[in-house]
């Protein structure tokens, strides 16, 4: 159940977050702030509701193996419906498709092979109808050697919007699909600092984040997303902006860094439990029980197959 | 049949050449070519992952890790992908190093350890003298320097370990046993390659090697002569004619962006093109809606592994199309080699990004905003900085080093925490013999804290990266004579300055004796606090080189700022770690009695002519701080 330590200090009802919030991570070189997503996406899973995982900096493999460690099988989670990976590393950009023909193209779905060399946006536009009619074909195939839910072909377009088209679609096929009212979503960005690195404008990735958060505000379900935030970076004029911007949108944010003394083995790292300013607003309109979020300061320590959380000072190497 | 099988022993056997399972988390890793580098990994370079080597100014050891990356690709009988814009790649192949021992090798094995290099006969040494032979073993040691022999009976105590044998990690097949039977001529098979083989960079890559060596070599000068040629024939048959444009005194911008060569890509393409046509992918070729096969639980034998070398990248003859390109490369490059069997190594020339800051350049904690963007999207980033290029004086503290090996980043796949955590020696410094809580600094890599500061020496047959430690004061052979910056304890050092100054009763130097006195009894809470702002730390360590220059004729002990080497600084300072902010300059002086040395000293130091005592003092207080 994710990491037992850090659970009384989410604002969780039952281990999850509040319908309709966004948590913004935020983390730096040396401490990275990838568990914690493993942390969410592990108590979706057990709890049986939908995660949809876009993962730009990392690949399915990757997941499943911490999600094996953390007691987790997202391969059945995924053959069940419940788990969908959006596999941003090598379809993200236009250079992750050749413009040249030396690949053999597979011979079960030419559809996909078509789909994937697409350049121009006039073609990717067509991507996201073709995307959620996918799953049709598939399931008409006899064919369908892997029983995994429907590959998301992401295909490179300029603009960002076709990218949410695209998420939006898969996330309305997946509350559709299994239409249990009370089951939760929960969308994880890893990485939007990669979005800015591809070359999408600040703005671009700002918006895609507000328009993600409405969307999954409608289903029941909350956003979660993940931006590198060095110290280094913030003279950058766009990376500083998508940071404060994401702070911004956001209900909660953990903010993850390095211990300012340097480093140490019994503590990697501390987490700072923010509020973000929605949160503000909801309290003031009294939509907030008291002490949902406490505000404070964790330590923690990565092991194999758990994170340690506890106070300042509360090591298990110096007490 | 029955579905009982009996397991095939290991998967060591199914692995391709030159390739092991990682005792952490079982990804496949392939050898550097440099045993401490791999142990700073924690064990290899796993597949599919990219290592960032940023590039030190001036030498050319990013471009050695580069070489000792390809040579062991060509060992292990990988396919090698050299990608170079600056150098050609022919030229890169063709001056790679020679395997050790590989032309001598009949009378290597006779002479067992000697024609070793010193540094390998350390590791050898050891082995050897468990067993008895220590004939050798005076030979070697007499020869080697920066070994302190005290007495006989510390002969048979463990050394004290700053480094890594390649030997010594028990999972690397061990060469020692099995070099006559390999170097019979016989072919090795692919179980006999090492994991991590010893070259001699004395010699060259033989012909044979070469030839057999299945390479591609990408150069991209060339590829981007081709490029545009290719695209001014585009754009003179779709658009106008090419000179037409030229006339044009200034187009549009967006005209300028469609005819620049999108360089990045066309590599990007090349090595795509190689990768699925050689069969390394794990996808591309085959179905792609299989699921993917875990690595280790296919019989991966008949494999070979793609090594991917690029020199030099983003170098100014590296054109790009959009500030993105870079970006966007390594990104997709990533993509493309967690699919594949394959894995990358990198070099930039950061310094070429380096902001103007000098502190930057010096200390490492921070790069640059590019640089750092960069390695958030590579798996691991090291960065190399040598003396020859340095700015500091970090040179002549340590003289047996040839540079400082900064780790920023280590590669965490399929696990939470990176493997290098578990298993490096170097990374963890738990291992071996130096304290628990070193000054690590913010620019430990990945989860591995407590980081030690590392520094490497190229030596004849090993290029090794070590826990930097100073040498013993004043060396072996020239104790006493000279006056190398080492660290002591500080608080010692300003005693002796306190009781030179109260027993020396020259008149003429009183006014400084109570300068050198009582700076000293300033500087003594202060020993080794680093904290300091840039313009006085550069003037103070200029100023201690003067001081070094002139004592040092004198025979006196000086001790001085050691920058890069400050938690260790620290440590034996025993202070409290702090977290690193600059190149230290904790400088403590002991004076002798020669007074008018010292007079002449801080005169000269100080840029004073000789004077006024309360001045002075005041003076060094503030460089102090």
């Amino acid at each position: 159940m994710g990491y037992a330590s850090l659970e009384p200090h989410l604002p969780s009802s039952h281990a999850l977050l509040p319908p309709g919030t966004y948590l913004s991570i935020s983390d730096t070189q040396a401490s990275d702030g990838n568990f914690l997503l493993h942390h969410f996406i592990s108590n979706y899973i057990k709890a049986d509701h939908n995660v949809v995982l876009v993962g730009l900096a990392g690949i399915l493999v990757h997941y499943t193996m911490v999600g094996r460690k953390l007691g987790v099988n997202l391969t059945t989670a995924k053959t069940k419906g419940t788990f969908y990976f959006v596999d941003g590393l090598t379809q993200l950009t236009d250079y992750a498709a050749p413009n040249k023909d030396f690949l053999i193209k597979p011979t079960e779905a030419k559809q996909s092979g078509e789909q994937r060399p697409t350049t121009s946006p006039s073609q990717s536009a067509t991507t996201p109808s073709s995307s959620t009619s996918r799953p049709t074909q598939r399931t008409a195939t006899p064919v369908a050697t892997a029983p995994t839910a429907l590959p998301v072909v992401l295909s490179y377009s300029p603009k960002l919007l076709d990218f949410y088209k695209v998420l939006e679609d898969l996330i309305k096929n997946t509350v559709s699909k299994n239409n249990v009212k009370e089951k939760q979503l929960c969308l994880i960005l890893d990485d939007l600092s990669v979005l800015l690195n591809c070359g999408w404008p600040c703005r671009d990735v700002m918006g895609l984040v507000r328009y993600l958060k409405l969307l999954v505000a409608k289903f029941n379900g909350s956003l979660i997303t993940l931006v590198h935030a060095d110290a280094v970076l913030a003279e950058e004029v766009p990376q500083d902006g998508l940071v404060k911007g994401v702070f911004y949108e956001a209900d909660y944010i953990i903010d993850v860094r390095d211990l300012d003394s340097g480093g140490s083995r019994d503590v990697h790292g501390q987490l700072s439990m923010l509020h973000g300013p929605r949160y503000l607003l909801r309290q003031r309109a009294g939509h907030v029980k008291e002490n949902d979020w406490p505000a404070l300061t964790l330590h923690y320590k990565i092991l194999d197959n758990n994170v340690e959380v506890f106070a300042k000072g509360y090591s298990s190497g110096v007490l | 049949m029955s579905s009982f099988k009996k397991r095939v022993p290991s998967a060591q056997t199914s692995l391709p050449a030159g390739c092991r399972l990682s005792a952490y988390n079982g990804q496949v890793l392939i050898s550097t070519g440099i045993p401490s580098l791999d142990d700073i990994l924690g064990g290899g370079l796993p597949l599919g992952t990219i290592l960032l080597v940023q590039e030190d100014r001036q030498t050319s050891y990013g471009q050695l890790l580069l070489k000792y990356f390809l040579r062991q690709g060509v060992v292990a009988g990988d396919k090698c992908v050299v990608v170079s814009g600056d150098e050609r790649p022919e030229a890169i192949m063709r001056s790679l190093m020679g395997i050790a021992g590989e032309e001598s090798s009949s009378s290597q094995v006779q002479q067992g350890v000697d024609s070793r290099d010193d540094n390998e006969a350390k590791g050898d040494n050891r082995r050897v003298k468990k067993s008895g032979a220590s004939a050798e073993d005076e030979d070697d040691e007499d020869s080697e320097q920066g070994r302190l022999k005290i007495a006989w009976r510390y002969s048979g105590l463990k050394k004290f370990e700053s480094g890594v044998d390649g030997r010594s990690l028990p999972v690397i097949s061990s060469r020692v046993n099995k070099e006559p039977s390999s170097s019979d001529g016989s072919v090795p098979t692919p179980n006999q390659i090492p994991f991590c083989e010893q070259f001699d960079l004395t010699t060259r890559i033989s012909a044979r090697a070469l030839e057999t060596a299945d390479t591609t070599l990408i150069d991209s000068g060339d590829l981007l002569r081709h490029i545009s040629v290719n695209n001014q024939e585009i754009a003179g048959s779709d658009l106008d004619d090419s000179e037409n444009e030229n006339e044009d005194d200034n187009p549009s911008a967006a005209e300028i962006v469609s005819n620049q060569p999108d360089l990045y890509r066309n590599v990007l393409d090349k090595i795509r093109e190689t990768v699925v046509n050689g069969g390394f992918s794990t996808t591309l070729v085959k179905d792609p809606l299989a699921p993917l096969p875990a690595p280790g639980a296919v019989n991966l034998s008949g494999r070979h592994v793609c090594r991917i070398g690029i020199n030099s990248i983003a170098s100014p003859s590296w054109r790009s199309k959009t500030p993105q390109d870079l970006y966007k490369f390594l990104h997709a490059l990533r993509g493309l080699l967690r699919f594949s069997f394959g894995a990358a190594v990198i070099t930039i020339p950061a310094h070429l990004y380096g902001t103007v800051d000098q502190r930057h350049a010096t200390d490492g904690s921070t790069t640059s905003p590019y640089i750092h963007r960069l390695e958030q999207l590579c798996d691991a980033s090291v960065r190399i900085e040598s003396f020859a290029g340095a700015l500091t004086n970090a040179s002549s503290a340590a003289s047996d080093y040839h540079g400082l090996f900064h780790v920023h980043k280590v590669p965490v796949l399929n696990a939470l925490v990176s493997s290098s955590t578990k298993l490096s020696v170097l990374l963890n410094g738990s291992a071996k013999g130096s304290g628990g809580q070193s000054g690590g600094s913010g620019r430990s890599g990945g989860s591995s804290k407590g980081v030690n500061n590392l520094g490497f020496k190229v030596r004849r047959k090993r290029f090794t990266i070590e826990t930097f430690h100073l040498p013993p004061e004043g060396g072996v052979g020239q104790r006493r004579t000279s006056a190398e910056p080492s660290s002591s304890a500080g608080s010692l050092s300003d005693r002796k300055t306190g009781s030179s100054a109260t027993s020396s009763s020259t008149p003429s130097s009183f006014s400084r004796r109570d300068v050198g006195a009582s700076s000293g009894s300033l500087r003594k809470p202060l020993g080794g606090s680093n904290v300091n702002s840039n313009n006085s730390g550069s003037s103070s360590s200029s100023s201690n080189n003067n001081n070094n220059n002139t004592i040092n004729a004198r025979g006196k002990v000086d001790i001085h700022s050691v920058p890069g080497a400050s938690g260790m600084a620290r440590k034996m300072m025993g202070l409290p770690p702090v977290g690193i902010q600059g190149a230290v300059t904790s400088s403590c002086s002991t004076e002798g009695p020669d007074s008018s040395g010292h007079q002449h000293v801080h005169g000269h130091g100080h840029g004073h002519g000789s004077l006024s005592g309360k001045v002075t003092t005041s003076n060094s207080s503030l460089l102090d701080f």
